[in-house]
């Protein structure tokens, strides 16, 4: 199945973050050139309580890290990822 | 050339040793990574781990391999519990198998450091004494 252009990005929440935010996931509409930019400023509109932890969070375009300067598409699943503690 | 292979597991039960030894091998190093009893000093009875899945066990397969380019070693295996894992437990073990011991214990060393940099789990509750 093809997604089309509108198809909505999966967030999802990961770690204690998932508390934080008091959500396992979401829907958001596809920012129109799929920067990270507009993806953080419609994440911190949604969840004012990223705003604080944006610098600590980590992206992940389907399960991988997503680098700086790399964009995204409609359909993607992005996760949030904050600072690690396995071990 | 990097020949080592691997054995990344995360698992809910409780970890055990690997049974079998890479032929060749002259050295075997072994971590275990326990629950603390308290954690930021408060008494604890256990902590409670998640993962995102299956990016955790790629990135350690990616770390992995990354790190024998530089410490060349036959195997490496790393299992990580997930869920609740009471004090005195084991919430991850990671072996490698090598033939001399410098290697491995570099590599076992430098792969800890990195798994608390850039595999994603977590500690995502710590279970207090008194609850």
């Amino acid at each position: 199945m093809s997604l089309g252009a509108s198809a909505p990005l999966h967030i999802i929440f990961l770690g204690p973050l998932r508390a934080a935010v008091g959500a396992d996931s979401c829907a958001l509409p596809c920012p129109a050139a799929g920067s990270q930019t507009e993806l953080w400023a419609a994440l911190c509109g949604r969840f004012p309580v990223l705003r604080e932890r944006r610098n600590s969070i980590r992206l992940a375009r389907n399960g991988e890290f997503l680098q700086e300067g790399e964009g995204f598409a409609p359909g993607d699943e992005i996760a949030l990822l904050p600072p690690v503690s396995g071990g | 050339m990097n020949a080592m292979t691997c054995d990344i597991v995360l698992q809910q039960e409780p970890l055990r040793s690997a049974d079998a030894v890479p032929g060749g091998s002259g050295a075997a190093v072994r971590f275990e990574g326990r629950v603390r009893p308290d954690e930021n000093g408060v008494p604890i009875t256990a902590l409670e781990y998640e993962a995102y899945q299956p990016m955790a066990e790629r990135q350690i397969g990616k770390i992995l391999s990354e790190l024998a380019g530089r410490h060349p070693c036959l195997h490496a295996r790393v299992h990580h519990r997930l869920g609740r894992v009471p004090v005195g437990e084991t919430a991850i073990v990671v072996e490698v198998f090598s033939t001399h011991r410098a290697e491995a214990f570099a590599l076992a060393s430098a792969f800890m450091d990195r798994l608390k940099q850039d595999v994603p789990i977590w500690k995502v509750r710590a279970v207090p004494a008194d609850a």
